[in-house]
């Protein structure tokens, strides 16, 4: 399996607070890679390092070095648009922009000029179809966002993230809104998205690692206690810490 | 108390049920012999009837791991712990039959000389009764290294076995008209074989529960020994020249393995659900 993102010797701190220590990962390629822990073990900080998202955060430090297909995110020569291109994001909360439909999947496009080189209608069927929102919403691409449902809205916002055709796709926490239909729902479009796209998904939900991904890693206190196949984190971890965490006995 | 004490609680009633079955089984055993040493056959009609009793508490377990599976959603340790729980009564309720198919040849005995005093057997009746508690205890303590010293017994068992089974073809060669009295022990002697190569069994879903897995899978014991199979194929012969015991007796099927990496090992006898001597 191709290597596409590799973490090596990762330190995060938030002013002299360190927040992740010394972590070192593979995430492969059109594979789905959950990160379980309990609240503040650093696996949204790490996510977000992924697309340099804590940029913007005064006074954080990092040092070790993440790869991407091989080249440095954080060299200097980094164009960061172009990287947060590449590897594109879903938070928590739906949040669609206060537009049409149409006009939410076009953002990024239209943004990048992707629009130019083909037709953006084009572009925004292939995305909602992508994230199995097409048949739902195309009667209607001028409806406003926000009258969605919010398992309509992840999914759109699905779409948005996958309209500017990234290679990666980091989700934090991208069910904690949900109800378990609209929480399936997603979890199901992983599972085809993963043909296409790299996806690191962030989750309190042991459940949802264990039935929605092909690797897991369990943080705890700011480190990397263990990282394996899924299949194993979940029957037979190596760690006992691992074992008490999704056996419910710690955290 | 752990964030998880009431689900806990509920793993314990789990640990306290299979046990109090592996105590019910072990009686039933126990009994089965002295049923057979004294001839008493309203104690092996005792036990034939208590042998319900197994069953109904084989089922409970069974319906227990389901509920806990779907309303826990175990993992890891929990979840081997869950999915061997189940397994280990299986084995034990089948233990349970051998030991009321003995009562079952008792009864049929009737009041009939037994053919020779009984010695080896309740010999291998009283090592795979120790096998038996001994793997209770590995599995109480979820001990897997003293788990996995227990099959090794396995072999005394199947001596005893194979010199019964020699002894009751000579019998019966010198004067056929004992075959129908040297079937019945045989088939007793049959029947404490299969009990001990259950115990191995448990020992096997202990170690699991406790280590990974390739330390059951390889260590499986009845990949060095074939005599229990031979004996069972001639076994076979036999029951034909015996009116009524053709159903008494089992075929064993080749079975090839396959590891989870796709590596076959080698072809193992396994035995059909069916197995042991089915009186009933």
């Amino acid at each position: 399996m191709v290597e596409k993102i590799q973490v090596h010797n990762l330190h995060f701190y938030y002013g002299d607070k360190p927040a992740l220590l010394d972590i070192s990962m593979i995430i492969r390629d059109r594979q789905i890679t959950a990160l379980i822990g309990p609240s503040g073990c650093g696996k949204s900080t790490f996510l977000r390092c992924l697309n340099r998202m804590n940029d913007t955060i005064p006074g954080v430090r990092l040092e070790g070095r993440v790869l991407l297909d091989g080249q440095d995110i954080y060299a200097p020569n980094t164009n960061v648009v172009d990287l947060r291109q590449r590897v594109g994001m879903v938070f928590q909360r739906p949040n669609p922009f206060p537009q049409s439909i149409f006009d939410n999947v076009a953002f990024g496009p239209r943004v990048l000029g992707m629009h130019r080189n083909g037709n953006l209608a084009g572009i925004v069927e292939e995305s909602l179809r992508g994230a199995a929102l097409w048949d739902e919403v195309k009667d209607d691409l001028g409806q406003d966002a926000l009258s969605l449902s919010l398992g309509q809205q992840q999914r759109l916002c699905i779409a948005r993230a996958i309209a500017v055709k990234p290679e990666v796709i980091l989700m934090d926490e991208p069910c904690s809104a949900l109800d378990p239909i609209a929480t399936l729902e997603v979890e199901e479009l992983m599972q085809r998205l993963k043909e296409n796209y790299s996806i690191v998904i962030v989750t309190h939900n042991m459940q949802q690692a264990a039935r929605a991904s092909d690797w897991t890693g369990f943080f705890w206190l700011g480190e990397l206690v263990e990282f394996g196949a899924t299949q194993d984190i979940f029957t037979r971890p190596s760690q006992a810490l691992t074992e008490n965490y999704i056996t419910g006995r710690a955290g | 108390m752990t964030i998880r004490s009431a689900f806990d609680k509920e793993l314990q009633e789990l640990r306290d049920n299979v046990l109090r079955l592996g105590g019910m089984v072990d009686a039933a055993i126990g009994l089965s012999i002295q049923a057979l040493k004294e001839r008493d056959q309203v104690l092996a009609q005792q036990i034939i009837a208590d042998d319900d009793n197994i069953n109904e508490l084989r089922f409970k377990v069974e319906e227990d791991c389901v509920r806990l599976i779907a309303r826990q959603q175990p993992a890891a340790r929990d979840l081997r712990f869950i999915v061997a729980a189940m397994n280990i009564v299986l084995d034990l309720e089948r233990m349970g039959d051998h030991a009321a198919g003995i009562a079952t040849i008792v009864v049929r005995m009737g009041d009939e000389p037994l053919l020779k005093p009984l010695i080896d057997l309740p010999r291998m009746a009283r090592i795979s009764r120790e096998m038996l508690q001994a793997s209770l205890d590995a599995f109480l303590s979820e001990n897997a290294q003293q788990a996995m010293c227990i099959p090794e017994r396995d072999e005394e068992v199947d001596q005893l076995y194979n010199q019964i089974f020699r002894e009751l073809i000579s019998y019966m060669v010198e004067d056929p008209r004992t075959v129908t009295r040297a079937m019945y022990l045989l088939f007793c002697a049959h029947n404490v074989e299969r009990i001990a190569d259950r115990v191995t069994n448990i020992c096997e879903r202990v170690a699991f529960v406790a280590t990974l897995p390739g330390a059951w899978r390889r260590s499986h014991p009845r990949q060095a020994r074939t005599s229990g199979s031979a004996d069972s194929t001639q076994l076979q012969g036999i029951t034909s020249l015996v009116p009524g015991t053709s159903d008494l007796c089992f075929q064993p099927q080749e079975v090839d393995h396959l590891l989870e990496d796709g590596t076959q090992v080698e072809s193992d006898r396994m035995y059909p659900v069916g197995d042991g001597v089915a009186f009933k």
